[in-house]
């Protein structure tokens, strides 16, 4: 039963207050399940559904990929995979026994049309056994240039139904980010999926969405008025965006001479964050109302002037340097990455957002790799009291910041000035600091597991819809192009283990800000 | 791990995790006012600078980030955590330290480690207790700093030292500020207590000597004992705007002019195992009509007796609370809450020209 069909029925058992999203039963069906993505967050997350109880009572897994394997061999790969991965630990056999028995394997290319027949008899026996009711949940943990050829092969084969026509079963398509790698490739692929798929059958996937403190955005928001009567010009000097990570590129230097940080990062994750910290309060709490006011933020968006990026854009790529005391090696010497690539591993950016609530007010994102340490938060800087009232042998008077920790040690603080205690004291900065696992214990679900589960009852609230993915790529592909159209001979311009190049600075000092010390 | 040395690094944030999670059950708060990083090379004056972190501590909860230089070792750099707690007003307090020994050729691997260890929107105060010449280090952190304190009695002689503090004020977007200036404050603030009237005022205007002595008793740290006496009389002779005329460094004697004339400035050592080495026992300034205001600490330690002598009347001595500004609160006031002030500036100007 769906949510939307539990608040309708008149069950004397159904208790609405306690808000449990029930899954519909469904096959999930992961194509790439050999992949990393499937061991490190998609197994881990369905089996956590299935210890919380929230995996439909009537379900079924089957893993689509070219490895061949038994279904066996797959159930131990992933129970060794979910022993690693599982944020709950350790595995017990209670637990993973009946939750195995619902895992299969199917082997074939993606391209094999005997292998979409196969899998369609496949699915329809797993219906039969697991009263199913023909609903399916197709996961494309490939890479991007599957997407159009998997979908094809799911329609012509039958395991995708035209939802104006069916209505008692469904079929979704969840797919990963990134949605195209620029404006064109997008309007592409969307043209090409929506030959198959309604919109409503399409999940795109961002998974900064499903994690509990990007969520506690919209709660933290509009839930506090103290905060949301500050939130805006009057009141903001700047809004401070970072995604660091500590980690290189690994293994993944096919994938990431490809993409880069723009595409990778900036383009899904910044600006699902941009456009829930810089959002107009939604009508309702439904999916599109909740879309329909990011849209909005990323229509306000001022587009990066093209006589002049470098001034509002910046780009970086590490080379080598300390991470943690150790020594590591640039970009240009990782693995599969060209020694003379051109490829960004730092993006910062100055971004202006044209509205009543926003005028005049920069959002500086940055997000790189091989920085001092991993960090993803986003900083509200508030403009400064007047200081006059405040003798100089009080010190300087520093701004209220609120900061909300999005990962690790998720959380919010505020920055408040109080006075040290004595006669004639000056005036100290201090910090108002909430940790979400100190106060409410344990590991929150991870974002996987939300997003799953969401996906299983029809909810779209956290998945990106369309037209604010071809917003951000249509702000953000003239930038690509330029950087595309131009050698950087700086490269690579900040060593491993420090917070990025020189000219990222520059980007702030030029207004007398600075980024702030995480 | 390398071949010939010893590479011990941890991750720190996770160690310090394990640790606080370790001890949930002592019901702790953790706390931090700010990011405190010590450095200190073998050798010097490291004893004194960790018993003074030590009070830091104590009184503040904090993260110290402690640095060691040993160039004793050879290829070593390892990274240690602990937890400080004290008990205050009932409540268990927790701050986090963080330990790095590195031998001289692994220098350059500290500050990728002690940047991601910085508490964020709180101030960053860096104790440097090290010369300041041949120091690569102290650039990398000089980016991170809300406030460095320096040690005059780590980069001898003092008139460079001066020089070299001095020639920062105002290029440096940190604040400055010294163990010396911090624990001057007590006889700065007696100083001006003692003549803040219209006679104190006056008699100021036609000061002829000042003598000063100082705590001169045994070290094995290396720790010039009269820096502190300089410092005060530098500060005297700058507020005061006297000229310095000539200076025999080595005799411990100095000669200032002002409007009013010639004015001599002489530091002498005496014993005390009440006080603290280098601690300022007494100041005995004389005009030229042959008045005196002497200042001397009294044994209780926390007060200065004032005794004014004119020429035909003995004033009644007066008490002046003097903080002990070696540790506790009243020293940390000074060292971190303190802002730079103009007459930090004139001191180290003062001292700057001290030579011969």
């Amino acid at each position: 039963m769906t949510l939307q069909e539990m608040e309708t029925l008149q069950s004397p058992l159904a208790d609405t207050s306690r808000h449990v999203k029930n899954a519909d039963p469904c096959i999930v069906v992961i194509f790439g399940a050999t992949g990393d993505l499937t061991s490190r967050k998609l197994l881990p997350a369905l089996y956590n559904l299935s210890v919380m109880g929230l995996l439909p009572q009537h379900f079924a897994c089957v893993g689509f990929a070219r490895r061949p394997k038994t279904s066996d061999d797959f159930r131990k790969d992933m129970k060794e995979a979910v022993e690693e991965f599982s944020r709950t630990k350790p595995i017990s056999n209670e637990n993973w026994n009946p939750f195995s028995d619902k895992l299969f394997y199917h082997q074939s290319e993606f391209d094999q049309d005997n292998g979409y027949d196969s899998l369609k008899n496949a699915l329809n026996d797993l219906d039969t056994k697991f009263s199913t009711k023909g609903n399916r949940l197709y996961y494309l943990s490939t890479q991007p240039s599957f997407f159009p050829d998997i979908i094809e092969k799911l329609q012509v084969h039958g395991l995708l139904y035209n939802q104006n026509q069916v209505k008692d079963k469904w079929s979704r398509v969840i797919i990963e980010k990134p949605f195209g790698h620029d404006y064109q490739s997008a309007e592409s692929l969307q043209k090409e999926i929506t030959k198959y798929l309604s919109e409503d059958q399409i999940f795109r996937i961002d998974h900064y969405l499903g994690k509990e403190t990007v969520q506690n955005l919209l709660n933290f928001r509009f839930s506090n008025p103290i905060f949301e009567s500050i939130w805006n010009n009057s009141h903001i000097d700047n809004i401070q965006i970072t995604v660091a990570e500590d980690i290189g590129i690994g293994t993944r230097g096919r994938l990431w001479e490809e993409a880069g940080m723009l595409r990778d990062i900036v383009q899904n994750h910044m600006m699902q964050l941009l456009t829930l910290v810089a959002m107009e309060p939604p009508a309702a709490l439904s999916a599109d109302a909740i879309r329909d006011e990011k849209v909005k933020v990323m229509q306000a968006a001022r587009p990066f002037p093209q006589k002049d990026f470098d001034s509002f854009i910046q780009r970086g790529q590490y080379g080598p340097g300390f991470i943690k005391g150790q020594p590591v090696k640039g970009y240009r010497e990782e693995e599969n990455v060209s020694p003379t690539s051109n490829v960004e591993t730092y993006v910062s950016a100055e971004l202006f957002i044209d509205n009543w609530r926003w005028t005049g007010v920069p959002f500086y994102l940055r997000a790189g790799k091989r920085l001092p340490k991993r960090a993803t938060e986003i900083a509200i800087t508030f403009k400064s009291a007047p200081s006059f009232l405040f003798q100089k042998s009080q010190g300087k008077i520093e701004p209220n910041i609120l900061v909300i920790r999005i990962q690790p040690d998720e959380g919010i603080s505020l920055k408040m000035n109080c006075k040290v205690p004595g006669l004639n004291s000056p005036i100290q900065p201090v910090k108002m600091d909430f940790h979400y696992g100190a106060y409410f214990g344990g590991k929150p679900p991870e974002a996987y597991e939300r997003l799953l589960c969401d996906c299983m009852s029809g909810d779209k609230t956290l998945f990106a819809r369309i037209d604010e993915v071809m917003a951000s790529w249509k702000l953000l592909t003239p930038v690509l192009k330029y950087w595309e159209s131009r050698h950087e001979e700086s490269f690579p311009n900040y060593p491993s283990g420090t917070w990025g190049p020189v000219e990222s600075e520059l980007l702030l000092a030029k207004s007398g800000r600075r980024w702030r010390t995480i | 791990m390398d071949k010939n040395g010893s590479l011990q690094v941890i991750d720190i944030e996770k160690e310090l995790k394990k640790l606080w999670d370790e001890n949930e059950h002592e019901k702790k708060v953790k706390a931090c006012l700010f990011t405190l990083i010590v450095y200190v090379r073998e050798g010097q004056r490291g004893d004194t600078i960790r018993q003074i972190t030590q009070s830091i501590i104590q009184e503040f909860p904090c993260r110290m980030i402690s640095i060691f230089e040993r160039s004793s070792l050879k290829d070593h750099l390892s990274t240690e955590v602990s937890q400080y707690t004290s008990l205050e007003g009932g409540v268990l307090i927790a701050s986090d330290q963080i330990s790095i020994t590195a031998s001289p050729n692994y220098l350059e691997r500290i500050p990728f480690i002690v940047t991601p260890e910085i508490v964020p929107d709180l101030p960053v105060y860096i104790i440097w207790g090290a010369d300041l010449q041949n120091c690569p280090l102290l650039k990398a952190f000089e980016k991170l700093a809300t406030k460095i304190i320096f040690d005059a009695d780590c980069s001898p002689p003092l008139p460079s030292y001066s020089k070299t503090i001095y020639e920062k004020i105002g290029k440096v977007p940190y604040e400055l500020q010294d163990f010396h200036w911090a624990l001057s404050g007590g006889w700065r603030e007696c100083l001006f207590q003692g003549f803040n009237n219209e006679e104190g005022v006056r008699f100021l205007g036609s000061i002829e000597s000042v003598h000063i002595v100082f705590n001169d008793i045994e070290t094995n740290t290396g720790l010039l004992n009269d820096t502190l006496a300089w410092y005060v009389q530098a500060w005297l002779a700058s507020s005061l705007n006297w000229k310095l005329k000539s200076c025999r460094f080595s005799e411990r004697k100095a000669e200032y002019t002002s409007l009013a004339g010639p004015i001599n400035v002489e530091l002498n050592s005496a014993r005390s195992n009440n006080f603290f080495q280098s601690a300022i026992l007494s100041i005995e300034i004389k005009n030229r009509t042959g008045d005196t205001y002497a200042f001397m600490r009294h044994p209780d330690r926390d007060k200065v007796i004032l005794h004014v002598t004119r020429k035909n009347i003995c004033d009644l001595p007066a008490l002046f609370p003097f903080p002990d500004l070696q540790r506790g609160f009243n020293f940390m006031r000074e060292l971190f809450f303190f802002v730079e002030s103009d007459h930090y500036a004139k001191t180290l100007k003062c001292l700057s020209e001290l030579k011969g």
